[in-house]
């Protein structure tokens, strides 16, 4: 019973960042009905512009805002020059052109930083704190947790209680009626695309200030999974997305501690398949009829 | 002079065993492309876990010459490539059929997705069953296959696949793609055919993994993975996905464009080194441009990207849209001769 609370432990933090990145996808997903395949991008791009600023030995309280709001700047502009001109042709070349983008950021970080596992600069306080005697809780893994729970509470309540909030949920549930209201539709999407590049970014970063190091391709596995937390709660749910990166982060740790760790990563793609036929709408989803 | 001819032909030897891996890969890769371009191009299903069905061929094909035909008792090579291509184009078949009957019911984005969690999922199957070699890979597989068989499958596939757009089936794989309700409307099934396209897609890239495993002798479960499904999505992207000989296109500019950037750097770098020791060219941005020029899946998605800017439907629409507008301004040219000529 211990371990199996120890497992639970650690699967929490774990959980947090999946549910940071699984909240930029249901974003972006609720307002454009597409999945951002480059989400997962940003996550690395966030770190890597992180980590270049620390190395220019910069303060950690200047690095990590701006290499953040840089990301979220890349987000608005791909979707700006890419996704904006064909969002209303076709599904498939939109879907198509957001993996290609995918591709060419992998690409681009191997090509400027070389494929190789770098350090980062910045790192957490590993202090371990013991309750009873054989629980064992890493300090940081509680603040990553705390940080991520505030953070969807201030995007839950920018979305719910802002007028810009209002603006996203207008262009989510219905685009036309959002445009006869004039509703600066571009000007929200852009906006949805900032928010959503911070989240990514922020958890890149964390993600690399725990395991102390960042290479190329740790945002594909890492956004892969983050979609499949974002479908098993509910996409387009802020709450939804947090509580399926939780189970998703949760239920690895305890497939890990049970001795499964070579299936670890197909644990995600289980609960994507079973999710989407037996509730495609998700966990806290509402469910949608398809109109002709 | 005996030597020099030695040399000669030494050299034409060496050239064409420099050319028969890449033309093989170009064919098998042909093959698989063809099959996506069925699913993509033919039924507009987007999937993102094709290899997987790669692998399954493969793998299926490979275990079935190793381990099923020694304890079957036979041993004629044509045989076992003939039952083992079979059985690799059965295995994939069967199994795209399980994955499709949860996954065509959802659509767009989220069939994507379904299909790329299965790939990620066979991929880590394949990684845990250690008499199929695990991490490391098949190998020891024999080498039955040759150049002039692949090229053969290719033309049998290509030739194949367009006659199957003229039946039946292909009509309404194509008109369901089109439109769904006029397919309905019309008494076809959209489910039937999307289902049918997939089957049959799947199928064509299993026969692909077959010829593989028997002309490179190995396999690995990265060859399931998502960055080779990615791949030969992008080649089908940019040779053109509404049209069979587009894939073959998109594979040569796959497998042939890596090669031929091998040889950019040599003659590039003397051009380089000249730049950076006049001072013009910093030495970091040298490397970085021979980095660039090597990295062709960089290149792929800008090729990509800028394809879907200018003509959604690929390069071979865009070949084809510009043969059409030379013939129309040749045209054009010969009717105002005729004008001239009825003037004067």
């Amino acid at each position: 019973m211990l371990d199996f609370i120890q497992y639970l432990i650690n699967g929490v933090s774990v959980g947090g960042l999946y549910a940071l990145i699984a909240i930029g996808y249901s974003m972006v997903f609720g307002i454009l009905k597409f999945v951002n395949f480059a989400h997962g991008d940003l996550y690395m791009l966030g770190a890597y512009l992180v980590m270049n600023l620390g190395l220019l030995v910069l303060p950690i309280g200047f690095a990590i805002p701006a290499g953040v709001i840089a990301c979220a700047i890349i987000s608005v502009t791909i979707n700006y020059f890419i996704y904006r001109p064909i969002t209303s042709k076709n599904r498939l070349i939109l879907l198509i052109s957001a993996v290609a983008v995918s591709l060419l950021l992998e690409n681009l970080i191997q090509l400027i930083y070389t494929a190789e596992v770098h350090a980062f600069p910045f790192s957490l306080p590993d202090d371990v704190l013991l309750i009873g005697e054989r629980l064992i809780i890493r300090q940081m893994d509680i603040w990553v947790t705390l940080f991520t729970l505030l953070l969807a509470l201030l995007t839950w309540l920018f979305v719910k209680k802002t007028k810009l909030g209002y603006g996203i949920q207008a262009v989510a549930s219905n685009r036309t009626a959002a445009l006869i209201n004039g509703i600066p539709i571009d000007r929200i999407v852009s906006l949805t695309f900032f928010i959503g590049g911070i989240l990514a970014a922020l958890a890149g970063t964390l993600q690399s200030m725990i395991t102390n190091q960042l290479h190329p391709l740790m945002g594909v596995a890492a956004g892969l999974k983050a979609f499949s937390a974002a479908v098993l709660g509910g996409i387009g749910s802020i709450w939804g997305a947090v509580i399926g990166g939780f189970i998703l982060g949760i239920s690895e740790s305890i497939l890990v501690g049970l001795g499964f760790s070579t299936w670890k990563d197909s644990l995600a793609f289980v609960f994507l398949i079973f999710i989407l036929l037996m509730r495609p709408q998700g966990l806290l989803g509402k469910k949608q009829l398809v109109k002709v | 002079m005996g030597k020099s001819n030695w040399l000669k032909f030494n050299n034409m030897d060496s050239t064409l065993h420099y050319l028969l891996l890449p033309l093989s890969l170009f064919g098998i890769i042909a093959i698989e492309a063809m099959g996506l371009q069925l699913i993509l191009g033919g039924a507009g299903l987007l999937t993102l876990g094709h290899t997987a069905f790669f692998a399954i061929g493969g793998y299926a094909s490979a275990t079935f010459v190793t381990y099923i035909a020694p304890a079957l008792g036979f041993q004629n090579p044509a045989l076992l490539l003939i039952f083992g291509t079979l059985f690799a184009i059965f295995l994939s078949g069967a199994s795209s059929f399980l994955v499709a009957i949860p996954c065509l019911r959802l659509r767009g984005d989220y069939l994507a997705v379904a299909t790329m969690g299965f790939g990620q999922i066979i991929e880590n199957i394949l990684y845990n069953i250690p008499q199929l070699g695990g991490a490391s890979g098949f190998t020891n597989i024999p080498h039955l296959a040759s150049l002039w068989l692949i090229w053969i499958m290719v033309t049998v596939t290509g030739c194949g696949l367009y006659r199957f757009y003229q039946t039946g089936i292909g009509q309404a794989i194509l008109c369901s793609r089109d439109d769904e309700i006029v397919a309905r409307c019309f008494g076809m099934s959209p489910e039937k055919s999307k289902m049918a396209a997939f089957i049959v897609g799947n199928m064509v890239t299993g026969l692909a993994g077959a010829l593989y495993v028997h002309t490179f002798q190995f396999i690995s479960p990265v060859s399931a993975g998502f960055q080779k499904s990615v791949e030969i999505l992008l080649a089908v992207v940019i040779g053109g996905m509404f049209s069979i000989w587009g894939s073959l296109l998109g594979a040569a500019i796959l497998v042939l464009v890596p090669e031929l950037l091998r040889f950019l750097p040599h003659h590039l770098s003397g051009g380089l080194e000249f730049l950076v020791s006049t001072g013009l060219l910093s030495s970091r941005i040298s490397h970085l441009m021979m980095d660039f020029f090597q990295n062709s899946m960089l290149i792929f998605s800008l090729i990509v990207l800028l394809i879907l800017k200018v003509n959604p439907a690929g390069a071979n629409s865009l070949l084809h849209s510009f043969h059409q507008s030379l013939k129309r301004t040749l045209k054009i040219r010969t009717r105002g001769e005729q004008a001239n000529e009825a003037a004067s």
